[in-house]
């Protein structure tokens, strides 16, 4: 009580409230400075769990990157060796055709045997493309897959506070097939001290497609020789048209025609190279059904197709025959011809019974696949010459020999005119030698056709089949960085 | 105590005014340290505040970058044209768009753009942020960088 009571001290007591209220003045400011301090350690914390989960995606992106690229290089081979496979398959079936041959067994697969017939080679190989295809896709989906599933869930730590971690996923791979897209799902969780960010990742692999028409392959000659002959007499372009009454209508394409005056309609087109005409009766569609005289016919340079309904087309006169394509699907018998001049004829047998002599003109005899055709003149004592700038073009695979007369003649040939046989021959009875620039022997059939001036334009190139080239590989990743 | 309060003798006019005078000398002191101390209180105050304004701007624009899409960002805003927008944009299109800006930073703060006013694609693009935050007296200069992952090919 006496301490209390004792007036001595103020100051010392004075000054501790002093330094007491400096104090906590000054921790006030202290503690607003060291929470301005903590958010930005937050904010930075915040920050390194990002970009660790960042850095995470990518290097489990690069991982797949480089799976794929070896990927890609399999799938590439995969494809090359399949279609590669494929073509001389194909080849094999085209050759056996030609030589009409049974079609090989046990290289269609089970898919494609439905399209597998001589009939249906084209859509046969289309269909063993789709199935390649299929399988090509089957190989990189299962691939991706277990490239996927190979990257188990791992940890990797950068620093002692800092890691990112790939997370288990329950989505396996999508593929789109429109799109031919894979989306691979990834998530990579970043961590520094307790602070956690998950980024969502997709990897979109776009899967390298074919390259374009112009580099696919083209198996030529996949048509066979029976095919070939038959499309011949089938105007390229064929429609079922029937011709305008104005012929001045009638500036291109193909039509039937069904009137009476042929020779008039063809004079009076306005570029009669341009149109092919088809009749199913010639002589009635010249001028006369019963006698059939088309002397004098001269067809301005115009094609005309014929199709005698019963495999026929017997002609009276056809005396100075000018300036015509004529292809007639059947046997041409010709009574009385005595000269042509700037022609191309086309049909599967010939017949005179005059003798004729062609000028600047094509005589092709194409037969049938039975080796039915012929090519007969002495049978009715007259003879053929082939004069000035013609040609006289034989499909030896298509006619009977022995039903025609005899090619070893050599009065057939005159000025520079050519006798062109298709194929080559071992056996030479009833054909005559080669004799350069004059007695040709080709092996090639559509050369051989387009050597007579044949119209081949309607003939398919060949059947195209996808290649497969070096594509880059479109590989995108989409990143989530959630909210 | 008793013999305290019943002392009639009080202190002389002298010792009266040197107290006062020691008592005044005392508070002019304490007054001078404390209004110094708050001067500088207020001043650090408004620093931290521009800082934490420029980190929320930061914050702000990282979270529309990180989203992936494409988003114009310029200078704007309402009163006096001190604020920082941002508004989604076409990826296709370089141009303004007239609608859908939103405020970036918050009211009462100066900010001015210094970096360049455009369409950000971030999935192909980083964007260099350089903007001035002023708050009364205080300034604070912000230069980062926004960056997410960007597609590969």
């Amino acid at each position: 009580m006496k301490y209390v009571n004792n007036h001595k001290g103020y100051a010392l007591l004075l000054v501790l409230l002093l330094v007491v209220f400096f104090v906590g003045l000054s921790a006030v400011f202290v503690a607003a400075s060291f929470n301005n301090a903590q958010q930005e350690r937050t904010v930075d914390v915040r920050n390194q769990s990002v970009v660790a989960a960042e850095m995470g995606i990518r290097y489990n992106i690069n991982n797949l990157l480089n799976e794929i690229k070896i990927l890609n290089q399999d799938y590439k081979n995969f494809m090359n060796t399949s279609l590669n496979t494929l073509v001389d398959k194909a080849t094999a079936v085209t050759t056996a055709k030609d030589n009409n041959l049974p079609l090989p067994t046990g290289i269609s697969t089970a898919a494609c045997n439905v399209f597998y017939s001589s009939t249906h080679i084209n859509a046969w190989i289309d269909c063993e493309t789709k199935e390649i295809e299929k399988a090509g896709l089957d190989m990189y989906i299962s691939e991706v897959n277990r490239v996927y599933t190979d990257l188990a869930p791992q940890e990797n730590r950068i620093d002692s506070k800092t890691k990112y971690e790939l997370m288990p996923l329950a989505i396996n791979p999508v593929f789109n097939e429109v799109s031919r897209q894979i989306e691979i799902p990834l998530a990579v969780q970043g961590k520094q001290n307790t602070s956690a960010k998950t980024l969502n990742a997709t990897l979109i692999v776009t899967i390298p497609d074919h390259t374009s028409e112009s580099n696919d392959i083209v198996i030529k000659t996949i048509l066979s020789e029976k095919e070939t002959v038959d499309r011949i007499f089938i105007p390229p372009n064929d429609n079922t048209s029937i011709c305008p009454a104005e012929a001045s209508a009638m500036t291109s394409g193909v039509c039937k025609y069904t009137g009476t005056s042929l020779e008039s309609y063809l004079a009076s087109l306005p570029d009669p190279s341009k149109v092919s005409i088809k009749v199913d009766d010639l002589c009635y569609a010249v001028e006369d059904k019963t006698k059939c005289n088309l002397n004098s016919l001269d067809g301005s340079g115009g094609t005309v197709y014929i199709k005698p309904s019963n495999q026929t087309l017997n002609v009276d006169n056809l005396n100075n025959l000018q300036d015509i394509s004529m292809y007639v699907d059947g046997d041409l018998i010709i009574k009385n011809s005595n000269s042509a001049d700037n022609n191309t004829i086309v049909s599967r047998s010939y017949s005179f019974h005059v003798s004729m002599n062609l000028t600047n003109s094509n005589l092709v005899v194409l037969g049938n696949v039975n080796k039915t055709g012929y090519i007969d003149w002495k049978s009715t004592g007259q003879s053929v010459t082939v004069s000035t700038n013609s040609k006289m073009c034989i499909n030896l695979n298509g006619i009977n020999l022995a039903n025609s007369s005899d090619l070893t003649d050599p009065s057939i040939l005159s000025n520079n005119g050519k006798l062109i046989l298709y194929p080559g021959r071992i056996d030479m009875v009833k054909l005559p030698a080669a004799v350069e620039g004059k007695i040709i022997y080709m092996n090639d059939f559509v050369a051989f056709l387009n050597e007579c001036n044949v119209n081949t334009s309607g003939l398919p190139e060949g059947h195209s089949m996808k290649q497969f080239i070096d594509s880059t590989t479109e590989i995108e990743a989409k990143v989530d960085y959630g909210k | 105590m008793r013999n305290y309060l019943k002392n009639n003798q009080g202190i002389t006019l002298v010792e009266l005014i040197a107290a006062l005078a020691l008592v005044s000398m005392v508070a002019i002191l304490i007054m001078t340290t404390l209004g110094i101390g708050f001067k500088h209180s207020i001043a650090e105050a408004n620093k931290t505040s521009t800082q934490q304004e420029a980190n929320l701007i930061v914050s702000k624009l990282l979270n529309e970058h990180r989203k992936g899409e494409c988003y114009f960002i310029k200078q704007g805003g309402s009163p006096n044209n001190l604020k920082i927008m941002a508004a989604p944009s076409l990826c296709t299109s370089p141009s303004e768009p007239t609608t859908g800006f939103k405020d970036i930073s918050s009211s009462g703060y100066n900010v001015t753009l210094t970096s360049a006013s455009k369409m950000i694609n971030p999935i192909k693009e980083d964007y260099t942020l350089v903007a001035e935050v002023s708050y009364k007296k205080a300034k604070y200069q912000i230069n980062t960088k926004l960056t997410r992952y960007k597609t590969t090919n």
